[in-house]
Parts: C-alpha cells; structure tokens; sequence
C-alpha cells in the first residue's frame, strides 16, 4: 500500500490509539506516542496502542506535560480525541506530583508531602495507610522501611507517588568496560535511566526487544556507577550468560564475581542470583531464608532481569529496598499476573523504550519469518484421534510422526543456517534428536553439559540442537537463525515473545520460525492464538499446507 | 372563470353585494355578477389596493396565510389550525382567503405578491424559532453500529426476560463493545434493538433474537446509507406516505437553519405537506417520529422542539480505506457502508471513531452457515478494502471452509431426474447456476433460496417437477427511493425574502376620518368596526349607502325589539353585539359574542361572552339597550 497523506492516529472512546503504518507521519507519530502509550500490538496495517494510568506516569515521570500529549494527539489526530479522553488524560496526569516522597535529614524517617487539603484527609481516613503513616502538617512522615509499601498501597487507589527521596550510594567498586562499543539506543537508555543523578532518578525500567542488547545496557549502568552490583535473574542459564558478558566486557575477573543460586551461594562485589533461589523455602508458611542476601551487602544497584517475570515475593521484599539504585530490564511491560503496577511503583517507572521494529529497520535485529506448517495425521492415527479424549487428542495431535519428516526437511533446506528444534514431550525430541544427528537438552541434562553443547554451538561446531522447553528464557544462542517447534501449546505471550527471541539475536541474515501443526486436530487452536500474536507483533505470517486429509 | 371566480360566483346574494359594495362602492345594474367579479379581481389588481389589503395583515394572519399557501391541498376540516374561525372569516371578507369546496385558498390574484411581500413564508410555516436551551445533537448510529448490533446476534441470544424487558447483562455487553456516549439514555441500545427487530432484521425466538436471512440483509445492503436510516426511523410510517417522508427528512437539514428549531405545531404541519390527509395513526406516528429521529442522530428533539444541525457538523472526513490485517482484525473508518458480509462473517470487538471486526474460525463458520462462501467473503472483503488480504487470512479461511464442508448437512431440494428431462437440464445454461451438485446419476441438489427462478426456468422449459417442495419466500420491502415527490423551497432564504413596506392609510388615520364624518351612531359605529376587521381600507368607503338598512338597535321597554336582535344575531355566522348593562348602580357597555338563548315561562336568559373571554348570563329584559352589528361582510 502506498502512503497517504492523512493524520495517522485515531483516538477511541476508551483510550485505545490506532496508529494508521501507511501514512507519511507515522514514524514521527510513533515516535512521540510511545512516550505516554503503551503498544498492544502492532499487525501490518494498524497498530493499536493503549492509554492507561501507569502508561501516563511513566510519561509525566518523563517530564511530559498533559498540554504537550494533548498537542501531539491533535497534531497526529485523524479526528479530534473524544472529550472523554482528554478528561482522562488531563486528570490522570495531574495526580503525577501531587504526592512526593522526599528525605527529612533523619536517616530513617521520610516524608510524603501532600499539599492538597482534599487529597490529605482522603490519605489520612485510608485504613491500609493508617497504620503505617503519620500525620503531619501538609504530608505524612513514614519509616524509611516503609517505603515501599506505601509506593505500592498509594497505586492501589490511583495515586503514583513522585520518589524524590535520596538513594544510598553503596560500596563502590573498580569496574571499566572492555571490548565494548555501546550502541547509541543503548547508550540513551543508559542515559535516560541514570538522570541528573539528583533524588527521583537512578530506579526506573528499561524496555528493549529480545537480542537487542540488554544484557550490554545492565552493564553499561554498572560500568557508569561503579558499585557493587546484584543481578538477579530467571534461571541458571541467564545467570551463567550474564557471568560471561561481564567476564568478556569488563576488567572485572571472576573472583570478584559470585553466583547465588541452587549450586552455589557465594556473595561477591558482583552477585548473580536467579529468581527461584531467592523465593526457595522450607514450606509455604516458613521464611524465604535467602532473602538475606539483599541485606548482605551494601548494594549500590541491584539489576532486575526479565522483570516481567519478578515473582510475587521478590516484590516484597523489593519494597523494602526502595533506597537502592534498582534497574529493571524487560521485553515487555505486560505481566500475565496483571502486576504492572508493582513494576511501576516498587521497581520504578519506565524510563527507556524503544520498539523492535526501529531497531529491525536499524539492522539491529534479524528481520523475521514466521511459518506455520499444517501436517495431515496420518491415516492410521486418524481414528484413534478422533476416538480419544481432549488429552490424548492433544499429544496424538503433538506428536504426529510425520512433523519429523517435515523438519528433517526444513534441516536440510536451511543446511547454512544454526537451527534449534523445540519441543514438548521427550519422546519426540529424542526421536528427532537420533534422526539428525543432533544433541538433546532437556530439563534433566546437567547445566555443566547443557553450557558445553550452547558453547559448541555458539562456535558453530554443531549446526542444530534439540531441546525441550527449558530453552524458553534467557538463554542466548546468539546465532540461531531457525527456530522449528515441533509441539507445544500456546503457553502465554511472554513464552511466545521468548521462543521467537531465541532467534532475533542480530545476524546478517534473516530468521525462520516455523511452527508445525497437526492439520485439523485441535493443536490449530493453539496455533490460532500463535498466529494471531505473532501477526500483531508485526512479523509476517504464512500458512503452508501439506497432504490432502480432505 | 378559475375556482376564485367560480366560488365568487356561487356565494349566496347578500354576502357577495356586501363584499362588492364594501371594495368597488358602486353596484352597476342590471347586476352582472361575471362583470362585478371581474371588477373586483381589477381592484385585487391595483397596488395601492394591495398594499392597502396588506398592510393590515397582523403576524398571526401571515403564519395563517403561510400555512395555506403551503398546505393548498389540505381540505379545511384537516388542516392542523389553531386559529379562530372568526380569523378565517374575516380573511376571507378581506379577500385575502376564500373557502371552496371545505378547503381554505388563498386568493389567486393576490397569492404570489404575499410570497414576494414577504407576508408568506416557509420559516413561519415551520413555525421556526429559537431553541428555549441549546439543542446538543446526539451521537448517531452510522451503520457501523447497526452493523455491530447485527453480528451481536448473529448467533441466538437470550435476550427478553419473562416480563418481556430485556437482560440488563445483555445490554451491558452491549455498551462494553459499541459507542455509547454519556448523554446516551440508557434506552438506547433497547430501543435499537427495537427498531432493528421491526425493521425484520432481528428476529425473535421467544426470549431470544437472532439475525433475520442473508436474504434480508442484503437488500438492506442495496439501500443507500441515509435511505437505511431513513427506512429504520419511518417503520411505523404508513406505507402509502414513507416515500415521501424519506424524501422530506432527506431535505430538512438542508433547510432549517443550525440555530432555528421546529415547534410540534411546524412538525405537525410537515406531515401534511407530505400527506395533505393524514389518518389518525399517520398523525400519530409523525409525532412519535422527532424522538426517534433523535435517536438516530437525525434530529435534535428537547421539549416540543426540532432542530437539524448542519450536515458538516456531522459529516466526518471520508477516503480512509477499510483495513484488513493478518491477525484477523478488520478496522472500518467512518463512512464505511454497511455490509452484510461484515456483518454474517465477523463479529464486532470494538466500535469507537474506527470500529474493529474480526473474523475468527467461529464468526467464519457463523457465516458460512448462512451461504457466506470463502469465495464470497474474500471477494466482498476485497471489495470493501481494496487491497489484497493477507496471505495466512487467504490460506484460514481455505482451511477453515475445507474442514467445515467435510461433513456438513445440505440445503436443498433434491430432484430426480431421467429421461429426456435429463438432457434438457444438463444442456440448459440458465438452470447451471442453481444446480449445487450432482450427488449420483439422475440427481440433481438444487438451490432452495432460488428455487421461484430454477422453478419458473423448469416451466419455461416445458418442465413441471412432480412435487412442490417449500414455500417460496416473502422478499423483504424497504422504503422505495422517489423523485421529488414533494414540491419544498431550495433553501429558506429564498422563501423569506423580506416584505416591503406597506404605504396607505393606517388604523388611527381610518378612524380619525370617520369621526370627522360626524355619521349617524349606527353607522358610525358599523364603519368603526369595518375599520377594526380590516375591510375599510380607504375613507371612499365610508358610504353610507353601502351598510344595509336594516334596523339593528332596540333598548327600554322594547322587550320584543331587544328579544329580536338577540335571536337574530344567533342565527347570523360571526354576531357581534354591543349591550348596555346595569351594573352596581350604574351602566357599563359590552361588546359581546351571543352564545345561546334560553327561553322559559319565566324569563329569556342570554349567554354571552364579553370582551375579556369570559361567559356571562343576562336576562334580556334587564339590557338597557342592544345594537347588532355585522361580524363580517360575509354573514
């Protein structure tokens, strides 16, 4: 479609913005809505972003006024915004400041200064804030322990608090980068997260695309603050890949580096903890003992990775912890618990985005293919899947012999390209596996062997792995440039966001998805919900048919 | 002789020689009544008379003249008037009107000079005036909601509750997924769905509502976009008449002004424009109609008054394409038509400035169980969009339509088939088209939606099918498209170009004259009131000679005198009495309006109503004295 000339933003009743690609100024408009919207998704003609509370705090965070959004809304608008909206947008907005939170000269005590008469008392009736809050004239003082809580009880009733209150610096530590060259988006999200370094700055989230580089821009930020640093990730393997991006792009050598996690509980200047660790305990009323690490030292920055995935618990003690540098790193903001907001308030607003398409356009990011290939059942599996009952439907439908064949094809047709083979059920896998030649990694294959195999495979000494769905998250195969998914169901859009990122890491060439289907079984429900994801994130889709089952 | 002439002509002797004594003065004999009228339509002629004619016309007298200027159909016994009979009288004894065959006409010679004078106008017809509040056009439905109500229930609903109300759940989910501004009532979507089930659209199944046939909403389709709102607001309208009110409400906004509203009494008016005899239900619906209008974004209708905002305040910037993306969502811009497609095959998500559809496996399925083919659709999607869809949209709905078809019941009419028959079928390429498939030698699955045009081909061709199955459908009627069915001004301006002013002898001037005639009493006070109703025009008329001799005034002792004035003033059309009553020790004068007499062995009791409005009784012996005078030239 050519590109027309008409304004390419059209604002809904319900705070929903339609972003038109085929007009000359969306590029510019895009640009400036990303700074007070959130994108839904992004399908090939129209983009659909979203308005919402949080997404206006994170803008007036940013120092965006109302006045300035309302400006870009009329000069992108195709139609004039509903009133309604602009109610919304003026209201919300002018909650940002209206509490602050600032320090008192005492250590342990801060204040939440509340100016407005009305907004004072309405604080000062809240049961939950009560117990916690002290009255003073235009604010409250809190403990400095309460911080948090107070951030977090305050969004619950639609109040976001300004964090103005100081940080503590925490221990320094030498650290210089090495071999690095930091990209210029890197380098702004660097920026844009450290500030002025004056209070309300130095916390905040950092929103890039999978293989974008985040990982490089963590350890930009410890490389600009120099101070001892706690990481905390979603599994053993992102841990063990960000020991060996810092290894190789810091001076930092590996005694000053320590791992805190199922294996091994060693706390050094540099501490890489994972998620499950930390939320391990005896039984559910018992303490989570771990916790205690986060007061083991004096932390000047504690990095959250995948932060979209922070369990509930972390959150918790996260509150606690509000005078620490915190930086969140996430390829979405979307949690499937719906807890954006406690990303919001206890690990900080958003403070750097940038979408995956520029960076695509920028080369910065493989371009990506999406295919879903249908597969008829065989003949003889065709009764007993229709016979069987939902369960067995599915793993019949899953593990249909004849996938294998198609992706020994697929193998062979992309014989230049580093492949990884996903799948559910082992059985399958270690078929495929045997078929191919090729090794196999599931959640019983010890984390020695399993880094072994990625190394081997980094170093392009073999071309295809198989693996179960442990692969799912942070771990990087940084040429991987065709991902097969024999079986699996559509899990969540984080998973799928994930899956596809294995293969987005930056390559000269483009990537391959492929998705392989049992043709009219119920596995084409789940890849309904697939295709429908991966269309609005913008990737092109196609449907290849193979066999002719009717 | 025109129907003026001719009414002239047959009005009874002593009203027509009071009228052309009263304008010509003189009465030539022998009396030639042709020659007089002629005389008469000369005078009618003359501007100075004319303006003498016009110049008396009060405010209420120009909405009258207005009103029969534009309703010259209507029959006097239906026209929506207000106004007194004696008004009409009077207009009629000032020629300006005459009343033929029950049906009130302004006077031929004088009629276009009252347009051009600016005494008639289409704005005093409207009754147009200010708005008492500011009128706010509400949100109207495009037929992108009527679209999205549509596939709302394109799969049966449960949608009546047992008292016949409907679901309050229903009609939440209905404001969740459709425009529903603040100022909506929260009627809105009821009475929606009401006005879609009328119109057949919807059906009901006991407490459910499901989409009427393809069928029906593909001649729905066909219509323009107005004529689709126009069919939906005039569905109670009697058949006979909604072609022209169509027309009319397509005009209206063209013609009323952004800051004028239209009274209940203009409205009522309207409807006998476009039906110069309405019936009782015609007239009923027409006032119901405003409110509906409102409903659909037509109109604005606050407290007994009808306004039309501009088009352009409702008119939003077209040219945007419909687009259809891989993920299944189909984003119209305003503008877009309706489409029965859209509307069997996706299901509504979101309706806002641009409304979102979406086709999913279900809505597909939805649709093609009502003949919504994937042919069909990716044809009508094209169409609608103008671009090529996207390839795993193409290869879905493929793959969707192959599995729904792999075990699917047909609909048809199976005919059998042998013989030379056979031959004729399968060589015919008029009956091709309705043949679905051959299931097995000799048979032949038939189309049954068209099975009138397969039968009637089969007849043509000297074939008759042994059993009749089914029964050939009704086809669905909307409001038939007309050309100027009704005669209206372009625009408004042109219908009140402003009156001259009018030079000749005012009221005072008249009067004034009179006094210095120094006249008898009777005749003086019969010029005065000839003065008063506007038959006097200019002092040659204060001829003694033109007033009947009749003897009109008795008083003291003249029980008798007095009891005849009374009794014959009743009988007279417009009486008219002056009365001196006793009143608390002294006298006071009365003109009055007799209404009845009541004669008994006692006493002959007169009711009147006096100057103020209000009724009163006397006895005719107490009246001091009495004179009648002549209500209008005419009785």
């Amino acid at each position: 479609m050519t590109k027309n000339d008409f304004p390419p933003l059209i604002v809904q009743g319900d705070g929903t913005i339609l972003a038109d690609v085929h007009t000359l100024q969306f590029e510019e408009a895009r640009g400036e809505l990303g700074r007070f919207a959130e994108l839904e998704k992004s399908p090939e003609h129209m983009h659909t972003y979203k308005i919402s509370p949080l997404s206006l705090w994170n803008a007036a965070s940013s120092g965006l006024s109302w006045e300035e959004i309302m400006a870009i809304l009329d000069k992108y608008g195709r139609f004039p915004a509903p009133e309604n909206v602009r109610h919304n947008i003026r209201e919300t907005l002018l909650r940002w400041g209206k509490i602050r939170l600032e320090g008192t000269g005492d250590e342990g005590v801060l204040f939440l200064r509340v100016e407005d008469p009305y907004l004072h008392k309405e604080l000062a009736t809240s049961k939950s804030l009560s117990k916690i809050l002290t009255r003073g004239e235009k604010g409250f003082f809190l403990d400095l322990l309460n911080r948090g809580t107070v951030k977090a009880e305050l969004i619950k009733i639609g109040w976001p608090v300004e964090d103005l209150a100081p940080l503590v610096e925490g221990a320094d530590l030498e650290l210089d980068l090495m071999n690095l060259d930091v990209r210029e988006y890197q380098r702004h999200g660097v920026e844009a997260f450290l500030g002025n370094g004056k209070p309300g700055t130095g916390f905040g989230t950092v929103v890039m695309p999978c293989g974008s580089g985040k990982t490089i821009l963590g350890i930009a930020v410890m490389a600009a603050l120099k101070k001892q640093t706690l990481i905390l990730t979603p599994n053993v393997a992102s841990l063990h890949q960000w020991r060996d991006e810092i290894l190789s792009k810091t001076d930092l050598t590996e005694d000053q580096i320590g791992e805190y996690s199922g294996d091994q509980k060693i706390i050094k200047p540099v501490t890489l903890a994972t998620y499950q660790v930390l939320v391990w305990r005896k039984d559910k009323t018992s303490p989570f003992t771990h916790f205690s690490l986060f007061r083991e030292n004096d932390w000047g920055l504690i990095i959250y990775d995948e932060v979209h995935l922070l369990p509930a618990p972390v959150f918790k003690i996260t509150a606690e912890l509000q005078a620490r540098r915190r930086l969140g790193l996430t390829a979405t903001l979307i949690r499937e618990d719906g807890a954006e907001s406690h990303v919001f308030s206890l690990v900080g607003p958003k403070r750097f985005d940038i979408p995956w398409k520029e960076l695509e356009t920028q080369g910065w990011i493989a371009e990506a293919y999406c295919h879903e290939i249908r597969i008829d059942l065989p003949d003889n599996l065709q009764l007993p899947y229709a016979s069987a009952d939902k369960r067995k439907k599915y793993r019949i439908a899953a593990e249909n012999p004849l996938k294998l064949n198609e992706a020994q094809e697929l193998v062979e047709r992309h014989r230049n390209d580093q492949i990884l083979i996903i799948g559910q059920y082992i059985s399958q896998l270690e078929e495929m596996a045997q078929r191919i030649n090729a090794p196999l990694i599931t959640g019983k294959t010890p984390n020695s062997e399993r880094e072994v195999i990625y190394n081997r495979f980094k170093k392009a000494e073999i071309r295809v792995i198989v693996v179960s769905k442990v692969a799912n998250f942070a771990i990087d195969l940084p040429d991987a440039s065709v991902a097969i998914q024999l079986s699996g169901a559509f899990g969540s859009r984080q998973e799928e966001a994930q899956r596809l990122g294995r293969i987005l890491r930056p390559k000269q060439k483009n990537s391959y998805f492929y998705s392989l289907i049992s043709r009219f079984t119920t596995e084409e429900d789940f890849a309904m919900n697939r295709q429908k994801f991966l269309t609005e994130q913008g990737y092109k889709y196609q449907i290849e048919v193979r066999g002719e089952a009717l | 002789m025109n129907d003026w002439e001719e009414t002239l002509f047959a009005m009874e002797e002593k009203g027509f020689m009071n009228l052309i004594k009263n304008y010509l003065l003189t009465l030539n004999t022998p009396y030639n009544k042709q020659s007089m009228i002629e005389r008469l339509s000369a005078w009618l002629g003359k501007e100075d008379n004319r303006a003498a004619l016009f110049s008396r016309i009060t405010e209420e007298e120009k909405d009258i003249l207005s009103l029969l200027y534009y309703l010259d159909q209507v029959p006097g016994d239906k026209l929506p008037l207000e106004w007194d009979e004696q008004i009409r009288e009077n207009l009629c004894e000032r020629l300006l009107i005459y009343l033929a065959n029950d049906r009130y006409l302004i006077t031929p010679p004088l009629r276009e000079q009252l347009l051009q004078k600016g005494h008639i106008s289409f704005l005093r017809f409207l009754d147009l005036r200010e708005p008492a509040k500011p009128h706010r056009l509400l949100f109207a439905p495009d037929d992108r909601l009527i679209m999205g109500l549509l596939s709302f229930f394109s799969e049966e609903k449960p949608f009546f509750l047992n008292d016949g109300t409907p679901r309050r759940k229903i009609i939440e989910d209905l404001q969740e997924i459709l425009p529903y501004p603040e100022h909506r009532e929260d009627s809105f979507f009821c009475e929606m769905t009401e006005l879609l089930l009328r119109a057949d659209l919807l059906e009901r199944k006991e407490k459910n509502l499901i989409l009427c046939s393809s069928e029906k909403l593909e001649s729905f389709e066909a219509l323009t976009p107005e004529s689709r709102i126009h069919h939906l607001a005039l569905l109670n309208a009697p058949a006979s008449s909604r072609g022209k009110l169509r027309y009319l409400l397509g005009k209206l906004p063209d013609l009323i002004p952004a800051d004028r509203v239209i009274s209940d009494r203009g409205w009522l008016r309207l409807l006998y424009l476009a039906e110069p005899r309405p019936s009782r239900q015609e007239i009923h619906h027409w006032q119901e109609l405003p409110s509906r209008l409102a409903l659909l974004g037509l109109c604005t209708h606050e407290e007994g008054e009808t306004g039309f905002p501009p088009a352009a305040e409702r008119a939003t910037e077209g040219g945007h394409p419909v687009l259809i993306q891989p993920n299944g969502d189909i984003d119209l811009p305003p503008e877009t038509p309706f489409s029965a497609t859209l509307v069997l095959s996706t299901s509504l998500e979101k309706g806002g400035t641009y409304y979102r559809f979406q086709l999913t496996r279900d809505s597909f399925e939805s649709g093609l169980r009502r003949g919504r083919t994937g042919a069909r659709l990716k044809g009508d999607l094209e169409k609608l969009t103008g671009h090529s869809l996207p390839p795993n949209f193409l290869t879905n709905l493929d793959e969707w339509e192959k599995q729904l078809n792999s075990l699917r019941r047909v609909r048809g009419i199976l005919l059998r088939v042998s013989g030379y028959p056979r031959r004729i079928m399968d060589q015919s390429p008029g009956l091709a088209e309705h043949i679905l498939e051959r299931p097995g030698d000799e048979w032949y699955l038939m189309n049954e939606d068209t099975q009138n045009q397969w039968k009637s081909l089969l007849r043509d061709l000297g074939l008759n099918p042994f059993e009749e199955i089914g029964a050939s459908q009704e086809s669905p009627s909307f409001i038939p498209e007309e050309e100027e069915p009704l005669s209206l001004p372009r625009t408004l301006e042109a219908a009140v170009s402003p009156g001259e002013a009018e030079t000749s002898m005012d009221k005072e001037q008249l009067q004034e004259a009179l006094r210095e005639l120094n006249l008898p009493e009777e005749q003086y006070r019969e010029f005065y009131h000839r003065i008063e109703r506007g038959v006097l025009l200019f002092p040659e008329q204060m001829e003694p000679a033109v007033l009947r001799q009749e003897v009109c005034k008795a008083g003291g002792l003249d029980f008798n005198g007095k009891l005849r004035i009374v009794s014959s003033s009743l009988e007279a059309r417009y009486p008219l009495l002056e009365m001196k009553l006793p009143d608390k020790g002294g006298i006071r004068t009365v003109r009055a309006v007799p209404l009845e007499l009541h004669n008994s062995r006692e006493e002959s009791l007169l009711l009147f109503r006096n100057e103020e409005g209000e009724e009163e009784q006397i006895a005719v012996r107490k009246i001091l004295e009495v004179i009648r005078f002549h209500g209008s030239l005419l009785s």
